[in-house]
């Protein structure tokens, strides 16, 4: 369910995957519109990050159509890349480039103007300005986690793809997730994320997906 | 207590036995084969070396060899510690009131007789490949020991401390092989003869009296060692031990890299630079300005194929300098290794795949091919070839050596979700045996058309193959 008479950002139609014999995901539906955000529930293995990974290429669906922005979703375009920005839990860091260094690479690459401004105020954003010049493996988790979070926001997109984004953070930390959340359904964009957080559920989903139960 | 005792063992006696003497025999059937083997190249060398600077080198072959042994084994001690206690140990006993030194006296110990351990068998080696008598050779092995044991002593006693002389013992030891390089290269190298004389015992003698107060002192050195000087090296050593067992080596560089990061925790930050994919490469440039001693060590070893050349080495001159190429492209390929072994970050970037993880290869591949170009003047020397022939020889050499470089770093781990081989060991995921060949084998294919045609025809045909292996393994998925 949409609810706008727009073309969707994300469509994704009988989406079905399976491991061995056990089928994960059977035929799943649903778009996302910009400026909604659609959240994906459900309990452990239920396929919610098999979901999101086949979203984002990172796997290979079985069967199903996906389309962003009206275009078949491939992984391996560029400007596909340019417009889906993901952060799951298979995110690297390099091991040599500190928290800053790590943004501004990604700014930098994606060609944003003024990279430093806006890297800053990200930085401020996640409360990693004291952590600026850490490696990322002198970072705690959750410290980790921000900065992953943070890279998403330091460059242009269409898209936002979270896998469960509240772990590992704490209480202020989700407060501002959950508000930057909202900033970002505002501004016009599209957020697609996986969550057992009721509580980031009830505030920034416009669509709950339920996933089934695992077998 | 006796039946818990005697209901724990899993063999018998007898079976316990057995093993050890099947263990002693296939040491010394091998062994004897391993040393028929030096003595036979020991005597071809005899033969086929007669000219000044062969002989010259020919003798300087073991102290260079030792040389390299112990900065390897000492950079290895202090990466380590040199005394480490796994993280159980750090966890359970280190907080507890036990008295350290008598917990740790036997690290010590263990670890000092293991340098020694480690440089025996390279003393042995070269020195009989050198054709020392057997005196000779007994002296120079037990003397080289000593010393490797001496400086794992002073690493110990340096561990914990901030500054200490002995941190320098790797480096010296390295600036000492490149003068006996820089020697061979310049046709100035002296014939040193065995190691043997009273001052070469006496040396001897007093290095093992350092060794054995090195021993007995061991608690005391033991005592002051706090946690994080123990704890961070014994940490390293299941991650690397565990990638070790699988045989992926590229794991193995990975919980190093990541070692190295911890210990620094912070650096000075650097912004700016290009836009687009050449912000990687901008980010390797920084990485150089970071550590300087990586390019400095590369260009450094162009010793190693001048001092090839010196001797005569002709087309294995260029074997050598991929090589060399090969395995000192490696820790310039940081920023590849994290492209390549998760989607996660490479699909960070706007630009397809390849052209990612190429970014990836402009800076370290513009260093090993100036390194190639730079042997011109040693491949002139070697080789009947033109000056354009042999930069296009060299630079290709290069070449093939970031190839190989970035074979080893862009392979997979072994993968038991696929279909197994049998061995005697039990089931062996098919990539397994293979990823310790990994790079030596794209290595071979970039040396191989230069050793079989040493012009610039073979130097394009090994630059073609390498290009077109690096584009596949930066394509592919």
């Amino acid at each position: 369910m949409t609810g706008t008479a727009q073309r969707p950002v994300l469509r994704v139609v009988g989406l079905t995957q399976s491991f061995g014999d056990h089928r994960v995901l059977d035929g799943l539906d649903f778009e996302v519109a910009a400026g909604t955000a659609t959240v994906l529930v459900g309990p452990n293995g239920s396929g919610k990050s098999t979901a999101l990974r086949c979203v984002t290429g990172a796997d290979q669906p079985q069967a199903g159509a996906l389309e962003l922005l009206g275009e078949p979703l491939d992984e391996l375009s560029p400007t596909i890349r340019a417009a889906m920005a993901v952060v799951m839990d298979d995110l690297d860091f390099f091991p040599d480039l500190t928290a800053i260094e790590h943004l501004d690479l990604f700014a930098r690459a994606h060609r944003v103007p003024d990279p430093e401004a806006l890297v800053d105020e990200v930085l401020s954003e996640v409360g990693l300005s004291a952590q600026a010049a850490q490696l990322p493996v002198s970072l705690s988790s959750g410290q980790r986690r921000r900065l992953a979070l943070a890279s998403a926001f330091v460059r242009p997109r269409r898209l936002l793809v979270l896998d469960e984004p509240e772990q590992r953070l704490d209480a202020e930390g989700l407060d501002w997730l959950i508000g930057r959340l909202r900033a970002e359904k505002s501004a016009g964009l599209a957020i697609l994320l996986a969550s057992h957080s009721a509580d980031l559920v009830d505030a920034v989903a416009d669509q709950v997906v339920t996933l089934g139960r695992a077998t | 207590m006796r039946h818990w005792r005697r209901s724990r063992r899993t063999v018998t006696l007898s079976e316990a036995v057995q093993e050890v003497y099947i263990w002693l025999l296939a040491a010394l059937m091998l062994g004897s084969m391993l040393v028929s083997v030096l003595v036979n190249v020991s005597h071809l060398g005899d033969r086929s070396c007669a000219a000044s600077d062969c002989t010259a080198a020919r003798s300087l072959l073991p102290w260079l060899a030792v040389g390299t042994a112990l900065a390897g084994c000492w950079m290895l001690a202090r990466m380590l510690g040199p005394v480490a206690v796994s993280p159980g140990v750090a966890s359970w006993l280190m907080p507890t009131p036990v008295d350290r030194g008598e917990l740790l006296r036997g690290r010590v110990r263990s670890t000092t007789l293991l340098g020694a351990m480690a440089v025996a068998p390279v003393a042995a080696a070269t020195a009989t490949l050198a054709g020392y008598d057997v005196s000779d050779l007994l002296l120079f092995t037990v003397g080289t020991a000593a010393l490797a044991s001496c400086g794992i002593g002073a690493l110990a006693h340096a561990q914990g401390r901030a500054r200490h002389p002995a941190r320098l013992l790797a480096p010296a030891s390295l600036i000492a092989v490149g003068a006996g390089l820089a020697a061979i290269a310049a046709s100035r190298a002296p014939e040193l003869g065995g190691a043997g004389g009273s001052l070469a015992l006496a040396s001897v003698a007093a290095l093992w009296v350092g060794v054995v107060g090195v021993l007995l002192r061991a608690q005391h050195l033991a005592q002051r060692l706090r946690v994080a000087d123990v704890a961070p090296g014994g940490a390293l050593l299941p991650g690397v031990g565990g990638a070790l067992a699988s045989l992926d080596l590229a794991l193995a560089f990975d919980v190093v890299v990541a070692h190295g990061s911890r210990r620094r925790g912070a650096v000075t930050a650097v912004r700016g630079g290009p836009t687009g994919v050449a912000a990687l490469m901008w980010r390797d440039v920084v990485r150089l300005l970071r550590s300087p001693g990586r390019p400095l060590i590369l260009f450094a070893a162009l010793l190693v194929p001048y001092a090839m050349a010196a001797v005569g080495g002709g087309v294995v001159t260029l074997v050598v300098e991929v090589l060399v190429c090969f395995v000192l492209v490696i820790p310039l390929l940081v920023s590849l290794r994290v492209l390549a072994r998760s989607s996660g970050m490479v699909r960070m970037f706007p630009a397809p795949l390849g052209w990612t993880r190429a970014a990836a290869l402009v800076v370290p591949g513009a260093l090993v091919v100036a390194h190639g170009a730079l042997c011109v003047f040693a491949l002139r020397q070697t080789l009947d070839v033109t000056p354009v022939q042999a930069a296009a020889l060299g630079a290709s050499a290069g070449l093939a050596g970031l190839a190989a470089g970035t074979r080893w770093v862009t392979g997979r781990p072994p993968d038991y979700g696929r279909p197994l081989v049998s061995s005697p060991a039990g089931g062996v995921p098919t990539n397994l045996y293979g990823s310790v060949l990994r790079g030596f084998d794209v290595a071979v294919l970039g040396a191989v058309p230069m050793v079989l045609l040493p012009t610039s025809g073979g130097a394009m045909l090994s630059a073609g193959l390498c290009l077109v292996v690096v584009a596949w393994l930066c394509g592919r998925k």
